[in-house]
């Protein structure tokens, strides 16, 4: 969400599935009949003008762009929809949800910063937050509304140390090695902490947190090295 | 502020993901509010996650869908409220805390009070507790994981003290007695995912008090 300068990645740098199970018989199920497969997205995205998709979110703010609303929608929201599926979403839900995330785009357009974050990333906090808004609805049906509970956002400088485009991002992950890019993987894609994920893995709490943790200072250092050495 | 004690990175992904249930995030939320270094690393992961989302083989809507949702983008979006902000003298803490410090009742014992912010699934809560100068609440365990961050003062934990901002969890079964430092009081956002079990007498008096069963 405040992540800075991130554009879509390049085709071919995200893995579609890890290359070694932990352990025989593990669940990750890659292929394409379940409906949980990532596959990559090798085609060139539409709308990719400079900008990307950052600048059709910039046109909803500044002039109510529907043409533009139109663009982004028609490749997110299938996108969103595909993530809930895989999180166990009714198709239903998936497509109300998703719906939801693209109207949250629209109202909230104007509090997205281009020079802080990734379109893609910024819907994917959204869709994120709604789906963790609808879980805690459901589980007290008493809530009154959907509550916010994402931090502060933090200033231009702070979130500018953390962040580079999303093609440098993917490049890092398909460099991890493939037992720390596996649980990273399972975290965003079958909804689970790390402790649900240690036990499916029939890992120590401490391997996976440890597998998490050196995930997060590589991908880090890669990010902080000068761009062409990458 | 000088935060020294941190989530771990397995609970900043657990918080990108989505996979902290909502009590949960409430604790991690208040951190990333006053730790930059923490924000950034849950920044990259969601960042992960938004090019995740982009590489994955789209759903199609139904025909409609689209329409749908333009039709929708007339109406005007309904007013929200002004989010609630918290006390002067906490660090910043998130909208649905600060509304609880206002409206949830205060469970009192002696030394301590407690005020419950959000429940469930299950046994989770996620609840404030607060320990005047010196005082704290009697030993007691968790068997199950604990989070804990401090919105104010310090308090001690066995060797450790931890100050504004500071974060602490625990994984399974731990045997503690927090007590705040001498020189104020000290309040605590705390997320459990299992009960409370006093492990003396006191507790037994206590833990009632302030709501803990
Ligand atoms: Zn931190």
């Amino acid at each position: 969400m405040h992540v800075a300068r991130l554009s879509p990645p390049k085709s071919g740098a995200w893995p579609s599935r890890p290359s070694r199970l932990s352990r025989p018989g593990a669940t990750w199920r890659p292929d394409a009949t379940d409906g949980r497969r990532v596959s990559l997205h090798q085609d060139p995205s539409p709308c990719q003008g400079p900008g990307g998709f950052s600048h059709l979110i910039t046109a909803i703010a500044e002039r109510g762009d529907r043409d533009a609303f139109a663009s982004l929608f028609q490749h997110f929201a299938p996108r969103v929809k595909s993530y809930l599926l895989r999180l166990g979403a009714s198709s239903e839900a998936a497509e109300e949800l998703a719906q939801e995330t693209l109207l949250t785009v629209w109202r909230r357009a104007a509090s997205f910063d281009p020079a802080l974050s990734a379109a893609s990333t910024w819907i994917f906090t959204i869709a994120r937050n709604l789906r963790v808004d609808l879980a805690r609805r459901e589980m007290r049906a008493a809530a009154p509304r959907p509550v916010e509970v994402s931090p502060p956002e933090p200033g231009p400088d702070q979130a500018l140390g953390a962040v580079q485009d999303q093609a440098r991002i993917a490049k890092a992950m398909g460099e991890l090695p493939a037992e720390q890019a596996e649980v990273i993987r399972e975290a965003f894609f079958a909804d689970k902490p790390h402790s649900e994920i240690a036990r499916d893995l029939g890992l120590p709490l401490g391997t996976v947190k440890s597998r998490m943790r050196l995930a997060l200072i590589r991908l880090r250092a890669r990010l902080a090295e000068p761009e062409d050495s990458a | 502020m000088n935060v020294q004690h941190h989530p771990t990175e397995a609970r900043l992904l657990d918080y990108a993901s989505g996979a902290l249930s909502g009590a949960a995030r409430l604790v991690v939320a208040a951190h990333l509010g006053v730790c930059p270094d923490c924000a950034r690393g849950v920044h990259l992961f969601e960042a992960v996650g938004g090019g995740m989302l982009d590489a994955l083989t789209p759903s199609p809507l139904a025909p409609d869908a689209l329409a749908h949702a333009l039709a929708r983008t007339e109406r005007p979006s309904a007013a929200s409220d002004p989010l609630p902000p918290g006390p002067e003298d906490w660090i910043a803490i998130p909208p649905l805390v600060a509304r609880a410090v206002r409206a949830a009742p205060r469970r009192r014992a002696p030394g301590a009070w407690m005020q419950a912010v959000s429940h469930g699934p299950g046994p989770a809560r996620c609840y404030l507790l607060g320990m005047a100068a010196g005082r704290g609440v009697p030993p007691h365990s968790h068997r199950a994981g604990e989070m804990t961050v401090v919105l104010k003062g310090a308090f001690r934990d066995g060797d450790v003290i931890l100050g504004p901002g500071d974060f602490s969890e625990h994984d399974g079964e731990v045997s503690h007695a927090p007590q705040a430092t001498a020189d104020g009081d000290c309040v605590c956002l705390i997320y459990t995912d299992g009960p409370l079990v006093p492990a003396d007498w006191i507790g037994r008096i206590v833990f009632p008090l302030l709501g803990f069963g």
